[in-house]
C-alpha cells in the first residue's frame, strides 16, 4: 500500500475520499505541488479542506455530488484548470469525480507536465486564426477605401474613363453597374474570379449582381434592405457552383445623385477562399486525432458531408461503417489510459492498412471509428467488408507487455438508400452498431428500416416516460405468490404497469429497459417502493397480511442513497421491515457484487428479506449465494416453462430447491401456468408458486378476495 | 471578508488575462499566451470600507475549437466582458456571450471593457456602435492591460454595481 500511495503521489495525483462537511481525507501520499500550493502546514491525519484552498474545486463539488448521487459513466472531470503557487508557478490541474463501491472519490491530478504539447497545439491554432483575421481586416480596409475613391470620382462626373485606368491593375476585383445590374466597368480581377464564358472582350456579367444577392441573402437576409437605402453593403458568403465554388468578400458602395437617387453601385470583390479553408497547418491541429493520428470528428464531418454531396451529383455509392470498439471502457480501466490510447492507435494502424487508399477513415474520439467507402454505380455487398474489419480488430494486440482479445461493434449505412444527408446516415449507421452491440457484440448490421422502427420507439417512450410519473400515467399491480404449505401472510409481486394516455398499455418489457438506460429507473424506482410500501401498509390495515415483494435494479442499488430511500419508504408509510422484500436479478449484481451486497446487509439486517430473482438464468454462481444475504431464490420461469416434459429442467429445478433448502433459503417458482408444472412443484417441495395458474397480477382491489380465497384454493388441480 | 466570484468573457486573444495578471500582479507581458479551461486568480479589495475577496475565473476565449462548460457561470456575481477595440469582431462575440449569460442567469452586474485602447491607430470600433451599445444599457469602460490605464478602475466599478 505504500509503495501504491508512493506511486499516486509521484504521478502526480491525490486521492481525497469525501464524507459529508467540508473536511476529505487523503488517502494517498500528498504530491509535491500540493505541498507548494498550500502555504499552511499540512494536517498530519491528511485530512484537506480542499475546498477551501482551490475555489475551483469547491465548485466543482457541486456537480460531483449530482454525479455521486446518480453516478453517470465511471467519473466526471471538472476540465482543466491553472492556479499559481506559492513561488508564482503555474499548475496545470483537472479534478475527477469516482465512486468505488461506497466512497465517494475526488482524484485531484497534476497535468504540467504533459500539459505543453497540448497548450502549443491550441497557442498555434489560435495564433493562425488571428493572423487570418488579420487579413481579413486588411483587406476590408482595402476594399473601403477603394470604394470611397470610386464613389468620390462617380459622383463627381460621372466620368467612367477617369476611373478605368485607376481599377485596371488593382488586385481587387471591381465592377461599376447601374442599379438593375448591367455593367458599365469592370476589371481583369474580376474576370479572374468570375472567368467569362466566350469572347471576354463581350462580357458583361449583366447578372452577376443579381447573383450575388440571391447567394448572400441565405447569410445576411437583410441585404436588399440595406441597398434599397442607398446604405453601403459587405459580407462574405459563398459564391458559383461546384468546383468553381470559392468565398468571397464583397463590398457594394451606391454612388447618389443630387436628389440621393442611385445612379450606380460600386462593387469590390476579394476571393477569400484561402482565408476560409484552414490552412494546412491549422487543419493539422484542428482536423487530427493526436493519439491515432487520424482525421476527428470534425474532419469526418466535413468529409461526409462532401463526399455525400459529390456522389449525389455523380451517381456514386457511398458506405459508412461505424466502428465501435467493445468494452474499451474496461480495458482503459483496468489497464490505464495510456495502454488505451496505444490499443487504439495500434487499432487504427490496422484498420488503416486493410482499407484501400481511396477509403477514409476517421476517429471519432473515444473508442468509436468511421470508415467511409465509395464506389462507382453499383453498390458492394457491404457484408464481406464488415466481416474482414471485425476480424482484423479481432487479431490478438500487444499492449505494454498485455496481450488483449479485443472486439467491436459494427454498423454499417449506405448513401442514398439509408439516408440522403450526413447526419441522418451518421445516425442509422449508429442505430445499427448500437444493434449489433444489442445481439452480443463482435457483430455487424447493416441498418434497415425496422431499427429506424425501434429506434423512434424507444425515443417517443424515453420522451414520454418523463412525464408519466408526473401525469399520474404509472400503477402497480400486484401478482400473490402462492404458499404450498401453511402460511399466514399473502406474498405478492410488485409489477409497474403504465397506462399511456394515447398509446394505451405499455409493455414493461419495453419502457424498463429504456428507464434504465436513462436513468429515468431512480424516480420510477423509489416511486413504486413507497407505493407498494404505503399499499402493503393499506392491507395490513384492512386485515389482509401481506409480505410485499419490489424489484429492484441495478443503478437502484448502486445509487449512494438507495439503502436510505428505502428505509424512508419504510417509516413514511408505517410499513414493518419484515414486510418487505426487495427481488434482485443476477445480473444486477453482475458487476458490483461487493458493492450490492454492502447496501443490501443493512436491510437485511433491519428485518426486510431478499430474494434472488431468475435464479437459474445468468451465471448462477454459487458465489452470490455464499457472499450475498439471501433469504429466497426465484428459479427462472424458462425452466419451470419445460416442465413436465424436460428432464434436465426438470432436474434443475430440484436440485435448486434442494440447495436452497439445505442453505436455509426458501424457494419460489414463477410462470407456472399449468397443473403438471404445478404437482411436480410440489413433489420437489417447492415452497411458494406464482403465475397465471392460480393468479394473474391484479389491481390492489382484488387482493382481499384473494387473501379470503386461500383457505378454500384448491391446488390439486 | 465577503467573497465574489467574478468571471471574465470575451474572444481569444483579447487581453482577459492580461487584464488579470495586471490587475492581481501589475505586470504585463506583450506575448501572448492563449489559456486553456480557466484561469483563477484572487484578489483583496476594499470598497467603502468593506473588505471583498475576489475569485477571478478567466475563462478561456471563446473561439470554434473548444467547448465551453456552462456551468462553470454558476454562482458568478458578476462579468467582465473583454473587447479587443482592434478586432470589431470580438464585440460581436461579447454581444453572443451577453446574450447567452442572460439566457441563462438573467440580469448579472457585468462590464464591457474596451481593452488595448492604447493602440489609438489600430482602433477599429466606430463610436455608432459604441453609443448604441451603451443606449442598450451596456456600461462601457476603455482599458489598457499594457499601460494599466482603468484597470483597477474596471474590477472596481464592477465591484460597486454587484454591490449596489
Amino acid at each position: 500500500m505504500m509503495l501504491f500511495s508512493q506511486l499516486l503521489s509521484d504521478m502526480g495525483m491525490l486521492v481525497l475520499e469525501c464524507k459529508p462537511g467540508p473536511v476529505m481525507t487523503a488517502l494517498n501520499r500528498i504530491p509535491d505541488w500540493f505541498v507548494q500550493m498550500h502555504s499552511a502546514p499540512l494536517p498530519v491525519d491528511g485530512s484537506l479542506d480542499v475546498a477551501a484552498i482551490f475555489p475551483f474545486v469547491a465548485h466543482f463539488l457541486e456537480d460531483a455530488e449530482a454525479f455521486w448521487r446518480h453516478p453517470n459513466g465511471s467519473r466526471m472531470g471538472s476540465g482543466v484548470w491553472t492556479e499559481l503557487d506559492e513561488q508564482g508557478n503555474q499548475h496545470q490541474l483537472e479534478a475527477y469525480a469516482l465512486r468505488y463501491q461506497d466512497s465517494q472519490l475526488l482524484l485531484l491530478v497534476d497535468l504540467t507536465a504533459s500539459f505543453d504539447a497540448r497548450h502549443q497545439i491550441y497557442q498555434r491554432a489560435r495564433e493562425i486564426a488571428l493572423e487570418q483575421e488579420r487579413l481579413v481586416m486588411s483587406m476590408q480596409r482595402q476594399q473601403r477605401k477603394l470604394q470611397l475613391q470610386l464613389q468620390g470620382l462617380l459622383a463627381q462626373d460621372d466620368a467612367l474613363a477617369s476611373i478605368t485606368e485607376r481599377i485596371r491593375q488593382h488586385t481587387s476585383a471591381v465592377m461599376v453597374c447601374r442599379p438593375d445590374g448591367s455593367v458599365e466597368l469592370l476589371n481583369q480581377a474580376l474576370l479572374d474570379i468570375y472567368p467569362a464564358d466566350g469572347n471576354a472582350g463581350a462580357r458583361t456579367q449583366p447578372s452577376l449582381l443579381q447573383q450575388w444577392v440571391n447567394e448572400a441573402e441565405a447569410l445576411y437576409p437583410e441585404i436588399h434592405r440595406v441597398m434599397e437605402s442607398g446604405a453601403s453593403w459587405e459580407g462574405e458568403f459563398e459564391s458559383g457552383a461546384g468546383r468553381s465554388k470559392k468565398w468571397v468578400r464583397l463590398l457594394i458602395g451606391p454612388v447618389l445623385n443630387e436628389q440621393q437617387q442611385i445612379t450606380h453601385l460600386v462593387c469590390v470583390a476579394n476571393d477569400i477562399s484561402g482565408l476560409r479553408e484552414p490552412s494546412a497547418e491549422l487543419e493539422r491541429v484542428t482536423d487530427y486525432d493526436l493519439t491515432t493520428q487520424l482525421p476527428n470528428r470534425r474532419h469526418f464531418w466535413r468529409a461526409i458531408t462532401r463526399a455525400i454531396d459529390e456522389c449525389r451529383a455523380s451517381g456514386e455509392k457511398l458506405m459508412l461503417f461505424y466502428l465501435d470498439v467493445d468494452y474499451f471502457k474496461r480495458i482503459n480501466e483496468s489497464l490505464d489510459h495510456q495502454a488505451g490510447d496505444m490499443l487504439l492507435g495500434t487499432l487504427s494502424s490496422r484498420l488503416r492498412r486493410n482499407i484501400k487508399k481511396t477509403d477514409f477513415i476517421a476517429h471519432l474520439g473515444g473508442d468509436e471509428f468511421a470508415l467511409m467507402l465509395r464506389t462507382a454505380q453499383r453498390q458492394p455487398d457491404p457484408v464481406p467488408i464488415a466481416e474482414r474489419l471485425l476480424k482484423v480488430v479481432r487479431q490478438p494486440l500487444v499492449v505494454d507487455g498485455h496481450t488483449l482479445n479485443v472486439t467491436a461493434s459494427l454498423g454499417i449505412a449506405c448513401f442514398p438508400e439509408h439516408g440522403n444527408d450526413a447526419v441522418g446516415l451518421m445516425k442509422r449507421a449508429d442505430l445499427a452498431m448500437y444493434h449489433a452491440k444489442q445481439r452480443g457484440r463482435d457483430q455487424h448490421q447493416l441498418f434497415n428500416r425496422s431499427l429506424d422502427e425501434v429506434f423512434i420507439g424507444r425515443t417517443l417512450i424515453q420522451k414520454d416516460l418523463g412525464n408519466a410519473l408526473a401525469g399520474g400515467e404509472l400503477h402497480l399491480v400486484y401478482q400473490p405468490q402462492i404458499c404450498l404449505g401453511a402460511n399466514a401472510y399473502l406474498r405478492l409481486e410488485a409489477l409497474l404497469r403504465w397506462q399511456h394516455p394515447v398509446r394505451g398499455l405499455i409493455s414493461p418489457a419495453l419502457f424498463i429497459p429504456v428507464a434504465e438506460e436513462s436513468g429515468l429507473i431512480n424516480p420510477i424506482g423509489h416511486w413504486v417502493m413507497e407505493q407498494a410500501c404505503r399499499q402493503a401498509r393499506q392491507f395490513m390495515d384492512s386485515n389482509v397480511p401481506v409480505v410485499m415483494s419490489v424489484n429492484v435494479s441495478a443503478r437502484q442499488l448502486q445509487a449512494a442513497d438507495f439503502v436510505q430511500k428505502v428505509q424512508q419508504a419504510l417509516q413514511d408509510t408505517g410499513l414493518d421491515p419484515s414486510q418487505l422484500e426487495l427481488e434482485i436479478t443476477e445480473t444486477t449484481l453482475l458487476d458490483n457484487l461487493e458493492s450490492g451486497a454492502q447496501a443490501l446487509r443493512p436491510l437485511q439486517e433491519l428485518g426486510v428479506s431478499i430474494a434472488l430473482d431468475d435464479f437459474g438464468s445468468g451465471f448462477s454462481s454459487l458465489n452470490y449465494l455464499k457472499n450475498l444475504p439471501v433469504d429466497r431464490l426465484k428459479i427462472d420461469q424458462v425452466f419451470i416453462r419445460e416442465i413436465p416434459h424436460d428432464e434436465e429442467s426438470k432436474t434443475i429445478t430440484a436440485s435448486v430447491v434442494k440447495l436452497a433448502h439445505e442453505l436455509h433459503l426458501t424457494v419460489v417458482a414463477e410462470g407456472v401456468e399449468t397443473w403438471d408444472q404445478l404437482h411436480f412443484l410440489q413433489g420437489i417441495g417447492c415452497d411458494y408458486v406464482q403465475g397465471f395458474l392460480l393468479f394473474r397480477p391484479l389491481p390492489p382491489e382484488d387482493i382481499g378476495a384473494v387473501f379470503a380465497s386461500l383457505g378454500s384454493l384448491r391446488l390439486d388441480g | 471578508m465577503v467573497v465574489k466570484k467574478i468571471c471574465m468573457m470575451g474572444a481569444f486573444a483579447v487581453g482577459k488575462t492580461s487584464l488579470v495578471r495586471r490587475f492581481v500582479h501589475s505586470i504585463f507581458s506583450e506575448t501572448y499566451q492563449t489559456t486553456i479551461g480557466v484561469m483563477i486568480s484572487k484578489k483583496q479589495l476594499s470598497l467603502d470600507g468593506q473588505e471583498f475577496e475576489l475569485i477571478i475565473w478567466d475563462l478561456e476565449g471563446r473561439d470554434e475549437f473548444t467547448e465551453f462548460r456552462s456551468s462553470y457561470l454558476r454562482g458568478v456575481s458578476g462579468v467582465l466582458f473583454v473587447v479587443d477595440v482592434t478586432r470589431p469582431q470580438t464585440l460581436t462575440v461579447v454581444r453572443q456571450l451577453r446574450e447567452e449569460l442572460h439566457d441563462q442567469l438573467g440580469n448579472v452586474p457585468a462590464l464591457i471593457l474596451l481593452n488595448k485602447s492604447d493602440l489609438v491607430d489600430q482602433w477599429r470600433i466606430d463610436t455608432d456602435t459604441l453609443e448604441q451599445l451603451e443606449q442598450e444599457g451596456c456600461t462601457l469602460l476603455r482599458t489598457s492591460a499594457k499601460t494599466g490605464a482603468n484597470v483597477e478602475e474596471g474590477f472596481q466599478a464592477l465591484l460597486r454595481s454587484m454591490t449596489a
